[in-house]
């Protein structure tokens, strides 16, 4: 495909993902009846519409799919997989026919069928397995992918994002990333199969992989607030790249500054800069003692970091009164060491949502750090606890009125001692990126 | 005698090479001065880009005029920025040194592109070299680059960095990266991988001591022997077995070599104040035998003039504190080889290990000790005494030495580490220790000797 092409798809992509149908089908009728992408375009429409819920507005961009240049060859592979990522199994099947006419066309078929039932699915894995049993590709559905890509069917995109699904509903794994990113490869325009790939990675916890995945995929998607985050997202797992990160969440808000995400990615990155600002500070009043501290030529001592990390946060609690981010608040605020301000925002998530558990923690961290231990004791006494405590807070699990010695000290005092038990963070929650592997 | 100053070098730590790196070394005391006597040339490992960018530069150039250099290219492919694959890169190209030490004899002279080199250092390192010593350790500073380089920029005169070792010193305090901050004694902020612990002597001095010295002289190391995670991992250990074989700089005014590093490089996740229980802890966890005898080596890094008795007694001080999370490994390797049948006397080590101010109560001998436990239910009344009713407690059932129970029966009197004596005999046939009789003795928890009681050796009017 020619680079322009590739960046007129790109740039549309990117629209749509931003939910502007309307400036979507704007750009779409810019590109001319002749244009190369043209059938590839609509497909971007048609699958826009759709997922707005509203099938008779990607009617028109389905009939365009079967008489574009680019398309007309593929279009019941791309229609059928069109379908298939609504959920819509029959209207696939009723495409495909009984005679899958390619490979990519029999794959989609077999995930088709494989959410009826077993017998079915059996069925159709049996007639895969017999009518394209030695094509190289097939294999690729229960073995490792092959190394290199077979051009030989036409919608071999399509095949990559096939065998994805069926990978994804037989365990998951390394198998279904590579397969996701064999699609992409071979249609480096679909912003849709990356947010795809990206939430297979978090989903198999490996955000180490979705770090390398990411930086190394073809496309840029520059006027999309949620593949900005997510390039945000990787370049904090890889190095961390602290300017690229910061240059990305910013033009995500410049974008669209109703994303309460690209605030909270800002705040989590500015959070380190305020963590070392504070053990900065707190460490040359340790280190000059009684003396007067020298000037601060290097302005180390402005809040700056905090300030800003503080402020990022508490738009991204404008845009979304989640408990999520007000825990987040309380991070930044115990990054930077404003410990009683944390406890404050800690303790408006768990009104907000009691059960908030990465907040219900961090109130008892933040006590611990501030030696409040009274009020420790209460909130420990008080709080279900939804994920496993640090090993900071389990000495505080002791009941200084239980009778039952056991239940006074309980297991922690009679394990091994771990030096991770004088650590002492907060945890964010992370839902700024978590929710963008979902789609949402 | 041949030397090889040996690094690798790609991506952003070109520029920190050719910036602050490789000019400290131009100075009079370090390469020229050891030019003039030794077979020395200089080797860097990098990428073809890289190498293109190095071998254009004026400060390479200088270099150059004053001693032998080449660049090789690395063979293995640039796959990913992460950190660990720079790990492995760097270890790949370590190898790759060794083996060219080996087959040429050379001395390999350990550096990395973010070192910065005090103006007499590598001849302090070809003087021991010299002298037949084939290793040479030191635990270097880290410094924030943002900061440290422009601060450098006073000592620059042309293309050569020229730095005395206090004046390095000195401005490398009031540039600590956040990885030395948060491991020094004292501070309010510290991080729990006490690789290192520093504790603050004077305006711009203080003392190491440090789990993780790096090697800067490597000399007929033992053959076969690879960097597996870094040099400063395990190699000196398996390259040189025998410890007498390696030496430690032990003074910035002899030797002194700091780190400059991107500000956000390594982000600690941090805790409360180091203290004894928590160094204790990371020993047992973490550090063989072998690095306990590195943290042994204070270096005093002397940034000022600060007066020797100062230094003498921040020196005592610190080796207490590394005494006293030493000698109370007895008590973790008793908790660690503590069955599920003893729960109350495993809280009570477990409240022993944790509480910072058990050792102000509990003095440790050195050498072994023999453990004298009374029962479960015996402990369990104490588990709740304050932690200074309760560590003098457990001192009254400590001996200094390892003191079987015939000898203790032959000396009719036992002295406990808490000054208490009592007589040791037989009643109805069973031994007895002041009031308790001894269940079980010379059995083992770990490698400490116990010997089981049926109750306190002190009387109940102990309380």
């Amino acid at each position: 495909m020619e680079r322009s092409t590739l960046q007129e798809l790109t740039a549309l992509h990117a629209v749509l993902d931003n939910g502007c149908l309307d400036d979507a089908e704007r750009l779409f009728d810019s590109l001319g009846p002749a244009n190369a992408g043209r059938g590839q375009a609509a497909l971007a429409l048609a699958n826009g519409w759709l997922r707005a819920g509203q099938t008779a507005r990607a009617t028109p961009y389905c009939r365009i799919l079967r008489t574009a240049p680019d398309t007309a060859a593929t279009a019941t592979t791309q229609l059928a997989q069109l379908h298939l990522q609504w959920g819509r199994h029959d209207d696939a099947r009723r495409l495909i026919g009984p005679h899958p006419a390619t490979l990519a066309q029999a794959a989609l078929m077999l995930l088709a069928t494989m959410e009826d039932d077993e017998a079915a699915w059996a069925m159709a894995q049996a007639a895969f397995e017999r009518d394209w049993a030695g094509h190289p590709l097939a294999a690729a559905l229960t073995g490792p992918p092959p190394d290199t890509a077979e051009r030989r069917d036409g919608d071999i995109a399509h095949f990559w994002w096939a065998a994805a699904r069926l990978r994804r509903c037989s365990g998951g794994g390394a198998n279904t990333h590579d397969c996701l990113r064999r699609a992409i490869d071979a249609a480096p325009w679909r912003l849709d199969w990356y947010l795809e790939l990206a939430g297979a990675l978090f989903a198999d916890m490996a955000p180490h992989l979705f770090g390398r995945h990411w930086l190394s995929l073809p496309v840029t998607f520059a006027g999309s607030w949620r593949w900005l985050l997510l390039t945000c997202r990787a370049h904090m797992l890889m190095g961390p790249n602290t300017d690229a990160a910061l240059a990305c969440c910013r033009t995500a808000q410049t974008l669209d500054p109703s994303r309460w995400q690209a605030f909270q990615a800002e705040a989590q990155i500015m959070s380190d800069f305020a963590c070392l600002d504070h053990v900065d500070k707190s460490f040359r009043q340790f280190w000059n003692g009684k003396a007067k501290p020298p000037a601060d030529p290097a302005g180390r001592d402005a809040p700056h970091a905090r300030h800003r990390a503080a402020r990022a946060s508490r738009r991204a609690i404008t845009l979304a009164p989640t408990a999520a981010n007000w825990n987040d608040l309380g991070a930044t605020l115990f990054a930077g060491g404003a410990m009683e301000a944390a406890t404050d925002a800690f303790g408006q998530a768990l009104v907000l949502d009691p059960r908030q558990r990465h907040a219900a923690i961090n109130v008892a961290v933040t006590l611990l750090e501030l030696g409040q231990f009274d009020a420790l004791r209460h909130h420990m006494a008080h709080t279900e606890f939804l994920a496993p405590l640090p090993k900071s807070l389990q000495p505080m699990l002791r009941r200084a009125d239980a009778t039952d010695p056991d239940e006074r000290w309980p297991d922690i005092w009679r394990m091994k001692v771990d030096y991770q038990e004088w650590l002492r963070r907060t945890v964010f929650s992370q839902s700024w990126w978590r929710e963008l592997g979902e789609g949402r | 005698m041949k030397f090889l100053l040996a690094k690798c070098a790609w991506g952003t730590y070109v520029d920190t090479m050719l910036t602050v790196n490789l000019p400290s070394l131009l100075a009079a005391g370090n390469l020229p001065a050891l030019a003039t006597h030794a077979n020395v040339e200089h080797l860097i490992l990098t990428t073809p880009a890289d190498a293109a960018i190095i071998d254009a530069h004026p400060v390479y150039r200088a270099l150059k005029d004053v001693v032998p250099c080449r660049i090789e290219c690395l063979p293995i492919a640039v796959a990913s920025d992460s950190y660990s694959a720079n790990i492995a890169r760097m270890n790949e190209a370590h190898k790759r040194i060794l083996a060219e030490c080996a087959a040429s004899g050379a001395a390999w002279l350990f550096d990395q592109p973010d070192h910065v080199w005090g103006r007499t250092a590598l001849s302090y390192l070809a003087r021991r070299a010299e002298a037949g010593v084939r290793c040479v350790m030191f635990a270097g500073i880290r410094t924030v680059r943002e900061t440290m380089v422009p601060a450098l920029s006073a000592w620059r005169h042309g293309q050569v960095l020229d730095i005395p070792h206090r004046a390095l010193i000195g401005l490398a305090t009031e540039n600590f990266h956040a990885h030395d901050m948060v491991r020094f004694w004292g501070a309010p902020v510290a991080a729990p991988w006490a690789h290192h612990v520093n504790w603050r002597v004077g305006p711009h001095s203080f003392l190491r001591r440090s789990f993780y010295p790096q090697p800067f002289l490597i000399a007929a190391p033992d053959t076969g022997v690879a960097p597996s995670r870094s040099v400063d991992e395990d190699f000196v250990d398996q390259a040189y077995p025998d410890s007498s074989s390696v030496e430690f700089a032990q003074d910035t005014d002899d030797f002194a070599v700091i780190e400059v590093s991107p500000r956000l490089h390594v982000l600690d996740q941090h805790g409360t104040r180091l203290s004894v229980p928590l160094l204790a802890a990371w020993i047992d966890a973490r550090i063989n035998l072998r690095k306990r005898e590195y943290f042994s080596h204070a270096i005093r890094f002397r940034g000022d003039a600060t007066k020797e008795a100062r230094w003498r007694r921040v020196e005592i001080f610190a080796a207490r504190v590394a005494t006293t999370a030493e000698r109370f490994q007895t008590f973790h390797s008793v908790h660690a080889a503590l069955g599920t049948d003893r729960p109350a006397l495993a809280t009570l080590l477990g409240r022993l290990l944790r509480d910072r101010a058990a050792h102000r109560f509990l003095t440790m001998p050195d050498g072994p000790v023999t453990l004298l436990i009374p029962g479960e239910d015996t402990i369990r009344d104490r588990l709740d005494d304050d932690i200074s009713a309760l560590a003098p407690w457990v001192a009254d059932h400590l001996v200094s030495g390892d003191q079987p129970l015939a000898a203790l029966l032959a000396a009719g009197r036992v002295t406990t580490l808490g000054g208490w004596t009592t007589t040791v005999g037989e009643a109805c046939g069973r031994p007895m220790i002041g009031d308790a009789a001894v269940t079980d003795g010379d059995q083992r928890l770990g490698t400490v000797r116990v010997h089981w009681l049926t109750g306190p050796v002190r009387p109940s009017a102990y309380r």
